[in-house]
């Protein structure tokens, strides 16, 4: 059997989805993805004839978004026209998807080298947009299901999460993104982006637009209830905000990256999918996990960098309680909810991090996890190839 | 001519070009501009100091209007080693200014246009202000020409060919929104910011030596693939065939020399652009299409009335008189135009007809993006309607569209008396009757007025100002103005039957008929004239009108015109059958299908029968004379008759009014194109057919003495682009 490798992981800084103050207020999801997927090309200096396919990541396929990103995108950034492209929707774990199923037709002797990442433009196509859901859906579940904020507060309620504990997650999240930011931690797995600052005028964006260095626990503590106006916990400070980035990793088997002389970051070790009850949607990583980890006969305990999507504080937190783990080991770099969550590119984001990390941390385990609306949860295990 | 450019040093070794001709509104390259900067950029070619440049105009608003036209319409008159030389110099300035040492910047505010977005491509990067007055693009095919100073070459470099085929072939320019998104500008930034951004830029492209490779791209091959090669060139140019019908080159003469350079390094590509530029310019249809871009300058500057001490009266409020499809249509454009409009109708029920066509007519405009729905608020905003003509006691112009019929207009103008207010000025639409034996009727005879609009109002540019023998210079003067408010054309004409336009055109479309009954087929004579040049043939056009308006305008031009005018009875005949046209589901053709298209009608071919006068076959070439002579002849007596104060006037009005093509510059530049003397001889075989055919006094001096409507030379100077 074939084993997949990711030999580079690159992501453009994580822009504010604002018509107004947001980096990509300007720039297409199509130009933001093939800026990543030429960037690869470039740093990796692989053979763009060799890529086979391009995996992309996006949950709104519409307008910019529509007709397939995927291959618009591989077109875009010039890979040649015998490059595939397919585009790929597990909702926020779309481009972990993509990753996995890039690995997965390694696997499967299908295709080879590919380029596995995602893209989501929260501004200009708008998650709300042509929300038309099935009404028989909610012969056996509440409309609510829908709304993500609800699911959450649901999570808070469910698991007993104090809103003290979520914004003290969510601080730690902009603290440490902050920290790592300053420390230029993520100059590896950035590709500067042209955008705009907040007055408009053009620049090459190096750095996440979404990290607050100034809030503090009472700034957190006096927002208001988001989804719950009366009673509830879950607050724009400690969720997620709403964003546009790309994504990309070059993925190929071990033996094409030796072949072509390419030092990969890791291999792809295991990976899984499970489904929860849409009405607590942020758990659904639990189940995926001690999937992934059976798989790939490791525990918890083995694992040294974790990066869960922050959805919400309270569903990693919730998710962390489930699993039994410190919510202080996971996300030491910051979470989505400093960075942000653009949807489609988020699963490729943290997995980018993750690698990065992983390198730099010298860890031989890795692991990716994130939920996904309407309750299923997606987990990706890495293993270091220097071991 | 001195001092057209200035050259200043700013901080850092950043050196600024301001273009600013002097005593001049726009900016123009001409030779002698040209001269002065190919000095300048020699002596800054030896500048090794300079770290980077940028170029702006001195003029806020106003950037480059391009080429000085008046020396591109000279070039008729140019041997083609000339043109050659001209273009050859073009291409070797511009590209000594891509070859400066230092990066360069190109900060465009306000119109840049045709040679002055060439210069600017030839720069390395490109700011526009983000005001709604810029407007970068290549208009040349619209004259007949192609970009021939590298425009060709260096736009689908820049933004790659399909989007350079768009705006070179068709001529459009783009906003600064669009020029950012397609790359041709580096970014769309305020105007104030603009020198401060150019010179961000060049500190970014220095830093990160990034310059040199981006100057180097853009003289490489685009490099498009033998499939995106080949498919583009083919449906561009399948694209563009349908659209030009073979009538005007210089869109596909564009898109050759794109074609034959862009897969090319730009130099070589640079010579593909000058041989095919050789194809197009000096050609007569440049000429022709030069000349209206003059004749629709002059339309715009012109008053309206001789003496300039002449001041139009500001108009705040308008009614119409009528909500039928020509007062809605009225109303409507007024409203538009931010003008507010009362619409009058004797009932509830006409006015929402009325209404909905208003909002019909921006809803239209919304679903092709070219209106919004501030649009639409602004329209309606500024629209109220009524069923009391007291509605009109503030407007200070009031216009009567309502039925085609002169007892029933004089009667309303009777009842409006008490109602208008002092100094209102009183138009009437109509398109026939004469405003001189109107005016009796109407309060003040020097305050009254002809404004014919022409259908669909939306989207037909032209109205004949019509005055009548006591019509005051201030009244023509105010409506001229305002035509020019609501964005269209006035042509100002005197009072005759048929005006400027029905006048000459009735001639055309009765002779149309007359054929149909020696024998030509319909197809014949419609396809006849669609090859001419004219948007649809004669009896495609009577259908479109109404064949009971034709009808009656017919009847109006045999009284006024009866020497010349042959009785069409089938016309009469088919209005008594009900046949009206596509309005009533048939006329010369059925419009019962689904699609309403026209079809081949049998029921028509029973009635031509009974009037049928022959038999005969027609070529072509007979058929095309046969309708455009009579054509050609009346426009001579409008002129004869001073009905227009200049044979241009006449042009404009039929390119305008009914479409006839612009390729041809009109009735007047045909008939100089064609030579008096030789239309003489080909009127001869007609000379049986009646007075239509014979000869004008005008025609006959013209082939006597060689005089043109035209005089033969350059055209007059104050126009670029």
């Amino acid at each position: 059997m074939r084993q997949a490798v990711v030999i580079d992981a690159v992501r453009t800084p994580i822009g504010k989805a604002a018509a107004d103050k947001g980096y990509y207020r300007d720039v297409r999801s199509e130009d933001l993805s093939a800026h990543v997927i030429a960037t690869l090309v470039e740093r990796t200096g692989i053979d763009p004839h060799l890529i086979d396919d391009v995996r992309w990541g996006c949950v709104q396929q519409q307008g910019e978004q529509g007709f397939d990103v995927a291959r618009i995108a591989a077109l875009v950034a010039g890979l040649p026209v015998e490059t595939g492209g397919v585009t790929i929707n597990r909702n926020c774990a779309s481009s972990l998807q993509a990753i996995n199923d890039a690995a997965m037709n390694i696997a499967a002797n299908c295709e080879d080298v590919q380029i596995a990442g995602g893209v989501e433009h929260m501004d200009h196509v708008p998650m709300s947009k042509d929300y038309n859901p099935c009404p028989s859906l909610f012969r056996r579940h509440s409309e609510a299901i829908m709304n993500m904020g609800l699911t959450a507060e649901y999570l808070a309620v469910k698991y007993r999460v104090s809103r003290a504990r979520q914004d003290a997650f969510a601080l730690r999240s902009h603290q440490l993104a902050a920290e790592a930011t300053s420390a230029h931690a993520f100059e590896r797995e950035i590709a500067p982006t042209w955008g705009r600052d907040d007055s408009g005028r053009k620049f090459l964006l190096t750095a996440d637009q979404c990290i607050r260095r100034d809030t503090s626990l009472e700034s957190l503590a006096a927002l208001p209830p988001a989804f719950n106006p009366a009673g509830g916990s879950v607050t724009a400070g400690n969720s997620s905000p709403i964003n546009v980035a790309a994504a990309a990793m070059l993925i190929m088997s071990s033996d094409k990256a030796r072949e072509l002389g390419l030092k990969p970051l890791a291999k792809v070790r295991a990976m899984a999918v499970a489904g929860v009850a849409p009405e607590e949607m942020g758990i659904g990583p639990v189940p995926a996990v001690h999937k992934a980890l059976k798989r790939a006969g490791l525990r918890l305990e083995d694992i040294a960098c974790l990066e869960f999507n922050e959805a919400f504080a309270v569903q990693v937190l919730a998710v962390c309680q489930l699993l039994g783990l410190d919510p202080d080991r996971v996300n030491l770099r910051g979470g989505a909810i400093a960075l942000g969550h653009p949807l489609g590119a988020s699963g490729a984001r943290i997995a980018s991090t993750l690698l990065h990390r992983m390198r730099d941390e010298g860890a031989q385990y890795g692991l990716a996890t994130m939920c996904v609306g309407q309750g299923q949860g997606v987990a990706t295990v890495f293993e270091s190839c220097e071991s | 001519m001195a001092g057209a450019f200035r050259l200043e040093e700013l901080d850092h070794q950043i050196g600024l070009i301001t273009f600013d001709l002097p005593d001049q509104k726009v900016n123009t390259l001409s030779y002698a501009v040209l001269a002065e900067l190919s000095e300048l950029i020699d002596r800054l070619a030896a500048r090794t100091d300079l770290r980077g440049l940028l170029f702006q105009s001195g003029k806020p608003g106003q950037y480059i209007a391009g080429a000085d036209l008046k020396e591109l319409g000279a070039l008729a008159y140019a041997s083609p080693e000339q043109v050659q030389a001209g273009l050859a110099g073009g291409h070797e300035l511009f590209s000594r200014i891509s070859r400066l040492p230092f990066p360069t910047v190109a900060l465009i505010d306000g119109n840049c246009l045709g040679g002055g977005t060439e210069l600017s491509l030839s720069m390395d990067y490109r700011l526009a202000s983000a005001a709604p007055q810029t407007k970068i693009g290549l208009p040349e095919v619209q004259v007949g020409l192609i970009p021939g100073w590298g425009g060709t070459q260096r736009l689908p470099r820049l933004i790659g060919v399909n989007n350079a085929v768009e705006m070179i072939c068709s001529g459009e320019s783009v906003s600064a929104a669009r020029a950012a998104a397609l790359g041709l500008v580096f970014d769309a930034v305020p105007a104030a910011a603009l020198v401060a951004e150019g010179v961000r830029l060049i500190e970014h492209v220095q830093a990160t030596k990034s310059w040199p490779a981006h100057r180097q791209q853009q003289t490489e091959p685009v490099g498009l693939s033998g499939d995106a090669f080949q498919f583009l060139f083919a449906t561009a140019e399948g694209y563009l065939r349908g659209k030009t019908k073979g009538q005007y080159p210089a869109p596909l003469a564009a898109l050759r020399a794109i074609k034959e350079g862009c897969n090319l390094p730009l130099e070589e590509g640079l010579a593909a652009e000058r041989r095919v530029a050789l194809d197009v310019v000096g050609t007569p249809i440049s000429a022709n299409l030069i000349a209206m871009f003059f004749m629709n300058n002059r339309l715009a500057r012109d008053p309206g009335v001789a003496d300039r001490s002449i001041v139009p009266h500001g108009v705040g409020r308008v009614g119409v008189l009528g909500a039928g499809q020509m007062g809605a249509g009225i109303a409507t454009a007024h409203a538009r135009s931010g003008i507010f409009t009362a619409m009058v109708d004797v009932d509830n029920a006409r006015l929402t007809d009325g209404l909905k066509r208003a909002t019909d007519v921006v809803a239209g405009r919304m679903k092709i993006g070219r209106a919004t729905t501030d649009d639409l608020a602004v329209m309606l905003g500024h629209l109220s309607s009524s069923t009391t003509t007291q509605m009109f006691g503030d407007c200070d112009v009031v216009i009567e569209a309502i039925t085609e019929n002169e007892a029933v207009k004089t009667e309303t103008y009777r009842k409006l008396a008490g109602v208008l207010a002092e100094g209102a000025i009183l138009a009437s639409n109509t398109s026939t009757i004469s405003i001189t034996r109107m005016a009796a009727a109407a309060p003040h005879a020097d305050k009254f007025i002809g404004m014919h609009f022409f259908y669909p109002v939306d989207r037909m540019a032209l109205v004949e100002v019509i005055r009548g023998e006591q019509t005051s210079d201030a009244t023509v003067a105010t409506i001229v103005a305002l035509a020019k408010k609501i964005r269209k054309t006035p042509i100002v004409v005197r009072d005759c039957a048929g005006f400027l336009v029905n006048r000459v055109l009735l001639p055309y479309m009765n002779e149309a008929v007359l054929l149909l009954l020696e024998g030509a087929e319909l197809d014949e004579i419609d396809s006849a004239a669609v090859r001419f040049g004219m948007p649809v043939g004669p009896l495609a056009l009577h259908d479109m009108v109404g064949l009971d308006t034709a009808c009656y305008a017919g009847r109006v031009m045999l009284q006024a015109y009866a020497d010349r005018t042959a009785p069409a009875p089938l016309l009469e005949e088919l209005v008594k059958a009900g046949r009206l046209g596509q309005k009533s589901g048939a006329g010369f053709r059925k419009y019962s299908g689904k699609k309403g298209k026209p079809e081949a009608d049998p029921a028509f071919v029973s009635i031509l029968e009974k009037f049928r006068t022959g038999h005969r076959k027609f070529s072509g070439d007979e058929l095309i004379e046969r309708l455009f002579f009579p054509m050609l002849l009346e426009a001579t007596r409008v002129i004869e008759e001073n009905i227009v104060r200049d044979p241009a006037d006449a042009d404009m009005g039929l390119i305008l009014g009914i479409g006839f093509p612009a390729f041809r510059g009109g009735i007047l530049r045909w008939c100089d194109a064609e030579g008096a003397a030789n239309l003489l001889n080909r009127l001869e075989p007609y000379a049986h057919l009646g007075r239509r055919f014979e000869p004008t006094e005008t025609l006959r001096t013209h082939a006597r003495t060689g005089q043109r409507f035209y005089p033969l030379g350059p055209p007059p100077p104050g126009a670029s682009f």
